[in-house]
């Protein structure tokens, strides 16, 4: 029952920005969905995080391959509380963003991509988390830093741009710099299932 | 491990040139050093797979070490994607960043000039918020 639940922190926040997007320029019901969304991710992970502290951590091995070789779902005590913590976080901000838009009645960005890209933005945030190898790790940051940067210049205007113009290039850089410290750890050790990595990395010869 | 030496050269030649175009100011040029680098480190993880072989599709004729590492190559198709779409949204940002001042560099920040000119002593209120949101600061036309 536990290993049914860890994919679905993933696959809600996605479907519902499928569906959010779908919504398109009807703002009301695409608000109820993203909250909606954000308030099941929170609850299976409250669920999740109960589920680990009494019965220890889960695995799910994702398209029924065997863990060295497929990628891996890992949800242990500390990664189901970063589930918690960030799913509270990430539903007060969208709670306090749609207020506010509310509030400002601001027509100059474009409300029908907020809530998909802020519901990818989750989708990124909870695969960083249950990452099980180092490249689902990047793959998870590259989900999340994409709708981020979509995010901070959205509306396109002139402040925006510029602003987000030195986030997306120093975030650029440091994506890439994380990808080659991939390909050497691989290079290192064989492997990027962080489980390997950990065991492997004892054995490591001093100089390389 | 061996390695093919024109593939560490090949691999240091882009990175190398791909951080002198990141470091430069304009726009475009940082996008094709972000494209250079982006090939450089795909380049890096192919050589980490260790020695060429056979393609890496079963066949019980082939002895299992004679096969090519795949995972590398399954990595450097994901790292492909990414940086394409990756670099269409950095397109559609210059566009934009066209669009809106006509240049292509990265301009600087109001506040910091500000701060920058002043030193420590002029508060960053001084920068002005309320007009430097509408649009660029003249100096960047070339």
């Amino acid at each position: 029952m536990m290993a049914t639940l860890v994919p679905l922190v993933v696959l809600v926040p996605l479907l519902s920005a499928a569906l959010t997007l779908v919504l398109g320029r009807r703002a009301r019901p695409q608000r109820i969905v993203s909250v909606l969304a954000l308030v099941a991710v929170l609850a299976i992970s409250v669920v999740l995080l109960i589920g680990v502290d009494s019965d220890g951590a889960v695995v799910v091995e994702a398209g029924g391959w065997a863990a060295p070789f497929g990628i891996v779902l890992v949800v242990d005590r500390l990664s189901a509380l970063m589930l918690v913590v960030s799913s509270l976080v990430l539903l007060a901000v969208l709670i306090f963003s749609v207020g506010q838009g509310l509030a400002d009645g601001d027509d100059e960005t474009p409300v029908s991509i907020y809530h998909p890209t802020y519901l990818i933005l989750t989708t990124g945030v909870m695969v960083a988390f249950i990452a099980g190898d180092l490249f689902n790790l990047y793959v998870g940051f590259e989900i999340l830093l994409v709708s981020s940067y979509v995010l901070i210049t959205l509306g396109g205007t002139a402040s925006r741009v510029r602003a987000g113009v030195t986030y997306i290039i120093v975030s650029l850089l440091s994506s890439i710099l994380f990808l080659a410290a991939i390909g050497m750890v691989y290079g290192a050790l064989g492997t990027v299932n962080l489980a390997q990595v950990a065991e492997r990395v004892q054995d490591l010869p001093l100089d390389v | 491990m061996t390695v093919s030496l024109v593939l560490v050269v090949v691999m240091a030649v882009l990175i190398a040139c791909g951080v002198y175009l990141l470091l430069e100011r304009s726009l475009t040029r940082i996008v094709l050093g972000f494209l250079l680098i982006g090939n450089g480190v795909n380049l890096l993880i192919l050589i980490m797979g260790g020695r060429s072989g056979f393609a890496p599709i079963f066949d019980e004729s082939i002895d299992p070490s004679d096969y090519n590492d795949p995972l590398p190559q399954a990595l450097i198709l994901t790292a492909i994607v990414i940086t394409f779409a990756v670099s269409a949204f950095l397109l559609a940002l210059i566009y934009r960043s066209w669009r809106l001042a006509n240049a292509d560099d990265v301009s600087d920040d109001p506040d910091d000039v500000a701060l920058r000119k002043g030193g420590l002593a002029m508060p960053v209120e001084e920068g002005g918020s309320s007009d430097g949101d509408t649009d660029f600061p003249a100096e960047v036309t070339r």
